[in-house]
């Protein structure tokens, strides 16, 4: 006992020398390491902003008392990632998943990987954040028709209307009990123009009608109606006629509107 | 504030009185000089069987089952992140937890010993019973040996339970010990005290296959006639009630210990448990609690014993000055798979494989240990560390030396734990894992070198057959990418040769630690490939 005490006053006499040892505080989580979380971080996206020609996927790193920001999507939201980043800059710091998300279907798996490969304690010296806000879609890999793996009318829908509303059930049910401080924004699927390639132009619509009745059981997610906010300029914003994808004055609107959204959210 | 201490001023009087910066430099010295016969603290080592790092909810926030009392440990005590069990199977992690020594030096070169023949610890080697037991201590284990002892007679023939057995644990420096011989499914399924079988095993039972998803059980009824692939039994053994029996046993140990520590007589318990090793044989009390199965309520039942051990010490007021060592003696059996697919529950957190394998999630495990007198709560260290520190660690706490033919693979973990700092640690020492194929691993700061291809216990590919122009070995960064997803042998032949060079001499020494070299059992080791012995 005697020396328990003495060593109890030796701490409170270190401390109050200003000299607290802060190797042995207290800690339940670890700093996480930029060095380790970049270098993870550029493993798992592997070559991916090569291939989509983007800075989406560079590492971003946390910064304290800055809220974090989870952007899940597809190819529509890797085209406005960077421009939500700057509008949102020192306001908060912007994630992406380390992949186009694809259809409802890999939704919990691609989220499963990234908390597995990057979070502590799954990676020692990794993220040990909560996110503030997940802003999430999907539904343009969804309604698109493959036959193999080749985009085709022909072919066969990815999801049915019915899957797709219960495989967006699971992704709520699933982002509120894993996240349950995360705020939580669903955007709408954007449009399928004419004569695009393995979709149906209006499909978008069905889909985002499907999503509407789901996520009505869930009022507390927020909807930011991306396809209302860009089938007006559709036109003057797509990459080409007949492709569901934007040039950079559509994504770079694209990604102001949704920063516009995440920091009313925030 | 500024304090004066209290022990300076008994020592050297009043002149100590006027405090100046450099006072903290006599602090310093002064602490570095413990009372240590004063201190030594009662030992506790929980040692559960087959449970991943995954199965504790201190370390996996997404455990589907409730662990409070393991959390207890961690949250009141130090968590080792990167801790491993010397082995991927249940026989050697018990050899080296007990001598500080890897058990591949022995005869034993792969795989687990049974529950009859002679002692897998040898003739007057030191464990950390005898250690304590010389140094003041009562000393006793409650639980699973699976080391192997020697009965009188043979299964089915002329045995004789009236004898006592022998090369048990009261010869390896226990002063008592109750227990049962193997694992559940080796039989000789009966309770043992001291040298003595309580109820003779006469009858015969087997595996029985069809009672819950994915496990087995030995239960009742048992056959008198004896046959091949029967193990012995005695009737009134019944699988379901082990775990209760063993906690009720080890809190009655700590309350008729309590008396003699308070008075200057320490005592030293291993209690290594029976669970959750298969068969998932759970207490009726606890079945169909947890959301995760059977396996779940296995779990929940096996922290329910931990915690009557950790209230058995709170009751007896020694709950302060008593080291809790909390491990497990490998990573999960392979129905982590189906808890997995089923319930979504990680026993094996993100690590690759289970028991048996090379890879993490066969020997990375729980590794906490809780000293409250003495141990700063919430403390995470990430060193890679083996259970077979814990002799040295001991011997450290208590003061005691260790002779140069002991504990030869057992780095105190003391200077990591005290106030004093970490210097006298190397952070660069060596760590070995072995699989149940007797595959090698050597382990040092980051990096991992895997001296095979493939698991070499039950995860596929076992041992791949290595085309002209392809690694021949695994090497990993553990810290960036623990689930051994990328072999980076090709990239860094540098730390490959480096680490081949180390594993040469820590087997060729007969020792990891500094010293005189130690003699080994050479034999035939088909497992060695790249050295001569």
């Amino acid at each position: 006992m005697e020396r328990k005490r003495f060593i109890s006053l030796l701490g409170y006499g270190v401390l109050g020398m200003g000299m607290a040892p802060a190797a042995y505080a207290g800690i339940n989580t670890k700093k996480s390491d930029y060095e380790t979380c970049k270098s993870v971080w550029g493993e798992l996206c592997g070559d991916i902003g090569t291939v989509y020609k983007t800075d989406a996927f560079k590492y971003v790193h946390p910064v304290r008392k800055t809220p974090n920001v989870l952007l899940y999507g597809d190819s529509i939201s890797i085209g406005y990632t960077p421009a939500v980043r700057k509008s949102l800059e020192e306001k908060a710091t912007v994630f992406r998943l380390y992949k186009n998300g694809g259809s409802s279907q890999q939704f919990i798996a691609n989220m499963d990987k990234m908390n597995a490969t990057m979070f502590q304690p799954y990676l020692r010296k990794g993220w040990n954040f909560k996110w503030d806000l997940i802003h999430f879609n999907v539904g343009l890999h969804d309604l698109k028709y493959l036959r193999g793996k080749h985009l085709d009318k022909n072919g066969e829908q990815v999801s049915s209307i019915g899957v797709y509303k219960e495989n967006l059930d699971k992704i709520c049910k699933y982002l509120k009990s894993n996240y349950p401080e995360a705020k939580l924004v669903f955007a709408t699927t954007t449009p399928v123009p004419e004569n695009a390639k393995g979709r149906y132009s209006g499909d978008s619509i069905k889909f985002n009608t499907a999503a509407r009745e789901v996520l009505e059981q869930y009022p507390e997610i927020e909807i930011n109606d991306l396809y209302a906010f860009t089938l007006p300029q559709r036109k003057v914003w797509a990459q080409e006629p007949g492709n569901v994808h934007y040039n950079e004055l559509g994504s770079t609107e694209q990604g102001k509107e949704v920063a516009r959204i995440i920091a009313e959210n925030l | 504030m500024m304090l004066i201490p209290i022990r300076m001023l008994k020592l050297r009087s009043i002149t100590i009185a006027i405090v100046f910066c450099g006072a903290l430099f006599c602090i310093c010295s002064c602490s570095s000089n413990p009372e240590k016969t004063n201190s030594k603290p009662n030992i506790v080592i929980i040692y559960t069987d087959d449970q991943g790092y995954g199965d504790v909810g201190a370390l996996n926030p997404d455990a589907k089952f409730k662990t409070p009392n393991m959390d207890r440990i961690a949250n009141e005590g130090v968590v080792f992140t990167d801790g491993h069990s010397s082995d991927a199977v249940c026989t050697p992690s018990r050899y080296s937890l007990l001598t500080g020594r890897y058990s591949w030096r022995t005869s034993l070169k792969k795989g687990v010993l049974r529950a009859d023949g002679p002692c897998l610890i040898e003739k007057d080697r030191m464990t950390i019973a005898s250690l304590l037991k010389e140094n003041g201590y009562n000393t006793a284990m409650v639980g699973k040996w699976h080391l192997q002892m020697e009965f009188e007679g043979k299964v089915g023939k002329n045995r004789d339970w009236s004898k006592p057995f022998t090369d048990g644990p009261i010869e390896k420096g226990f002063d008592y010990f109750f227990g049962i011989a193997a694992s559940m499914n080796y039989g000789i399924l009966t309770y043992l005290e001291n040298d003595q079988v309580i109820d003779p095993p006469v009858l015969y039972t087997k595996k029985k296959m069809d009672v819950t998803p994915r496990t087995y059980r030995m239960t009742p009824p048992y056959q008198a006639e004896h046959q091949r692939g029967y193990v012995e039994v005695a009737p009134s053994f019944n699988d379901e009630y082990v775990l209760e029996t063993l906690a009720d046993k080890a809190v009655e140990y700590i309350n008729t210990s309590a008396d003699d520590a308070k008075n200057g007589k320490p005592f030293f318990l291993y209690f290594p448990m029976t669970s959750p090793h298969l068969p998932h044989c759970t207490h009726p009390d606890f079945q169909g609690r947890s959301n995760c199965g059977n396996y779940g309520d296995f779990m929940e039942e096996t922290d329910y014993r931990v915690g009557q051990v950790l209230d058995a010490l709170k009751e007896n007021g020694i709950e302060d000055n008593t080291l809790v060592i909390y491990s497990s003696d490998n990573g999960a059996e392979t129905n982590y798979v189906y808890q997995r697919d089923t319930f979504q529950h990680y026993s094996a957190l993100n690590f690759k494989g289970g028991k048996r394998d090379i890879y993490e999630g066969g020997h990375h495990v729980p590794f906490l240990m809780r000293w409250p007198e003495k141990f700063t709560a919430g403390q995470k260290i990430d060193h890679p560390v083996c259970q077979s520190d814990y002799l040295a660690t001991i011997a450290d706490i208590i003061g005691a030396d260790i002779p140069e033919n002991a504990g030869e693979d057992s780095y105190s973990l003391y200077p990591l734990l005290n106030s004093e700092g970490p210097d006298d640690y190397d952070e660069n020492r060596p760590v070995i894992h072995h699989s149940f194929t007797g595959h090698f691993s050597i382990r040092e700061g980051d990096w991992k070198l895997n001296l095979l291809r493939g698991s070499g216990g039950s995860l596929e590919p076992v041992l791949l057959e290595v085309e002209p122009g392809e690694a021949v070995y695994e090497l990993y960064n553990i810290a960036k990418d623990p689930s051994e997803t990328k072999n980076q042998y090709f990239e860094h032949p540098e730390i490959v040769a480096r680490l081949k060079q180390k594993i040469t001499e820590v087997i060729k020494n007969g020792r990891s630690t500094p010293g005189t070299p130690q003699d080994y059992v050479k034999g035939n080791w088909e497992q060695v490939t790249w050295m001569n012995l």
